[in-house]
């Protein structure tokens, strides 16, 4: 998995190409929790991901924790099949998405 | 639109009335004859005076005329219209030749007139009513030319010599009779034409009325055929026969709409569930309650609730809307085509009976539930029995059992029994019962609807499934198995959507089996089939780990979860979510996980 992560201010921008699965996940969660030290707010670039499971949606929840008492996390470029995941399990709903 | 139908309705009630009327016509016209007989007699026997010349012929022409009225009524038998005017006609001759030959009786002018308003025509009333009128003041000339009147009639002595002739010509006689007797009787006949027109017009909007009411009933009773069209429809008509059950259903109302109903229902894949239920009360109310009552209980089993809960839930929700106070008894149960396990919930319906095999037949006895619609917060219990293949269930309601016969007996259970002991074939059994309460029954009327529903198993539902191929339970072997996955489903033309489902939960489930099942091994493998049988895509998911069952994880309240952050059971949710049915078993040391959806 390709994951492309840049600042812009304080905020982190992570956009990651291929599938967020249970094999690439933790990679996910590594950089971004890392590189996530010194922003207020995270982006997470969903326009390159085709589809997320489960695991990925830890990852999303992991990093929305991460973000409580700042301002907070948002995703962007979400494509169909994600979405129906995200509204599936009730993501939808409580993240913010664009 | 709305007037054609009324008036023609109107058209046809004057149409039957006339007819009616016609025979009364009919029947005072061989009075009448019978009358003119005996006064010819009497005239004859000389008993009866003045005595003109010509009577004879008149007394014919009008005893021909009552005949022929006779005649004509025999032959058109009230058909047509125009036969009534000849019969008022000739009865007006009639009563004219009385009127003649009999002094002083004008009271006979009122017949035609008072029979005619019977037939609420005001213009034929009308009509009748001015012949009356020119007949009534022609009679004095009329019957002075015919010699029938002769006011200077008087006997005299034979060969008397003080005779006094006063001659008067007929002209004479009749304006006399005319001016002195006619002219009084036309007074009174003109009130009596009054009051003949006011009971024409008054019979007339009675009709009227009577018309329209027809008319509203004939709509409520279109009304009535439709709603038991529209329930009789809410019954599932064909039941497929599949190679796991047989079922077999019928529903005879015994008014238009009935309170009884029975349904089939296809729950996931592998299940199936039937009911049988008598709504109290008979008639829309009860129709109306059934629509809902069925509605509920589709849909909570449509929601994949168990027995007991789908029963719980239907009850609260018929009580919030249940003004009238209706109940409903009901009887549901849900097969596992698998394994042959039944699970059933009885409020307060009769025990069905279960025919096994072998033809012994006991009824499924237990403690009913109390019925659904009346009480608050019951708690419905399931019961479960295990059906072997062959073993058949017979559903019914009381109408069934409660079927009298002339002498009043019922035909009770131990009628029924006794027919299901005969070891008839499956499809044989209610036609043969219905065929046997009708008999039973007879010429009595059927006071309750009657429903009975056949449920047989014929045994757990058998699906080859491919050898499938074998996989490392590894990040490696993730995508090669989804990879596997895809194109089996390609080959069997499922479409994008189904695989794109059964791959996001065959990702969720092999990324368990590596994480739970092997985790402290590094070279496990799984074996994933992935077939369509039947439209159904199944895939199914060996392992050699130790025993986990995924499904024992209750599904997360999401909601909460995500709030709380906790994390876990995602993956189980959603596969639940994208697939129709999951199933878990433990067989051979294997953990078996089976992910199906209808195609």
């Amino acid at each position: 998995m390709q994951i492309d992560v840049r600042k812009e201010g304080d905020k982190l921008i992570v956009s990651p190409k291929g599938n967020i699965d249970y094999v690439t996940a933790p990679e996910l969660d590594d950089k971004m929790s890392k590189a996530s030290n010194d922003v207020r707010s995270i982006e997470l670039d969903m326009s390159g991901v085709p589809y997320i499971s489960s695991a990925g949606l830890r990852v999303i929840l992991n990093a929305d924790e991460l973000m409580q008492d700042r301002d907070g996390i948002k995703l962007t470029g979400v494509n169909n099949d994600v979405r129906a995941i995200l509204e599936m399990t009730g993501f939808y709903d409580i993240l913010d998405i664009e | 639109m709305k007037t054609d139908s009324s008036s023609s309705g109107l058209a046809q009630i004057l149409r039957g009335n006339g007819t009616v009327v016609d025979r009364s016509v009919v029947i005072l016209s061989a009075v009448l004859s019978v009358t003119v007989f005996i006064i010819y007699v009497l005239m004859r026997t000389q008993a009866l005076r003045p005595i003109g010349p010509s009577y004879g012929i008149y007394i014919l022409v009008d005893e021909i005329l009552l005949t022929a009225v006779i005649a004509l009524y025999w032959f058109v038998k009230g058909d047509m219209k125009w036969p009534r005017y000849f019969f008022i006609g000739a009865m007006m001759f009639t009563v004219l030749v009385i009127s003649t030959v009999v002094s002083l009786s004008y009271l006979i002018f009122a017949l035609p007139i008072m029979m005619v308003t019977s037939y609420y025509d005001r213009r034929f009333t009308l009509a009748i009513a001015a012949v009356g009128l020119v007949l009534m003041c022609m009679e004095p000339f009329v019957s002075s030319y015919l010699g029938t009147l002769d006011l200077n009639y008087c006997e005299l002595e034979v060969y008397s010599d003080n005779t006094i002739y006063i001659r008067s010509t007929p002209m004479e006689e009749a304006t006399r009779k005319f001016v002195a007797m006619t002219i009084p009787s036309v007074a009174i006949y003109v009130s009596m034409i009054a009051l003949s027109l006011w009971v024409t017009t008054r019979g007339l909007s009675l009709v009227k009325e009577r018309a329209d009411l027809v008319k509203s009933q004939t709509s409520l009773k279109n009304e009535l055929a439709i709603a038991s069209d529209i329930q009789l429809g809410m019954l599932p008509a064909d039941i497929p026969e599949t190679d796991s059950y047989y079922i077999q259903a019928t529903m005879k109302p015994a008014k238009d709409v009935g309170g009884d109903f029975y349904d089939v229902i296809h729950v996931g894949i592998s299940h199936i569930a039937f009911l049988v239920a008598d709504v109290s009360g008979k008639g829309v109310p009860a129709a109306l309650f059934m629509a809902s009552t069925r509605t509920l209980i589709r849909n909570n089993l449509e929601n994949g609730l168990s027995v007991d809960m789908v029963m719980d839930r239907t009850n609260s929700e018929l009580l919030k809307t249940n003004k009238e106070k209706l109940f409903v008894t009901a009887w549901l149960g849900i097969l596992d085509l698998t394994s042959g396990t039944l699970s059933y919930v009885n409020a307060g319906h009769n025990p069905p009976f279960l025919i096994h095999a072998n033809d012994t037949v006991a009824p499924i006895q237990s403690k009913p539930n109390f019925i659904l619609g009346r009480r608050k917060g019951i708690r419905y219990k399931e019961h479960r029995i295990n059906l072997s293949s062959g073993d058949r269930i017979f559903l019914y309601t009381d109408g069934l059992t409660d079927s009298m016969n002339t002498e009043g007996e019922r035909f009770s259970e131990a009628r029924v029994k006794g027919i299901l002991e005969c070891g008839m074939k499956s499809g044989e059994i209610i036609p043969n019962m219905m065929e046997s309460v009708h008999t039973f029954s007879q010429d009595t009327v059927q006071f309750d609807d009657i429903t009975m529903l056949l449920v047989e198993y014929k045994g757990p539902k058998k699906i080859q499934y491919s050898e499938g191929e074998e996989f490392p339970a590894s990040p490696d072997g993730h995508n090669s198995a989804l990879a596997y996955i895809e194109s089996r489903l390609h080959e069997c033309g499922c479409t994008e959507k189904v695989i794109t489902d059964m791959k996001i939960s065959a990702s969720e489930i092999l990324s368990n089996i590596d994480m739970y099942a092997y985790q402290d091994v590094s070279d496990g493998t799984v074996r994933i089939s992935a077939d369509v049988i039947d439209r159904v895509a199944t895939v199914i998911f060996k392992d050699r780990g130790p025993e986990y069952n995924p499904l024992g994880r209750s599904n997360p309240d999401m909601e909460k979860r995500i709030k709380e952050h906790k994390i876990g059971g995602f993956g189980i949710f959603i596969v639940n979510k994208l697939m129709d049915d999951v199933r878990y078993e433990r067989t051979d040391d294997m953990n078996v996980l089976t992910i199906m959806k209808e195609v």
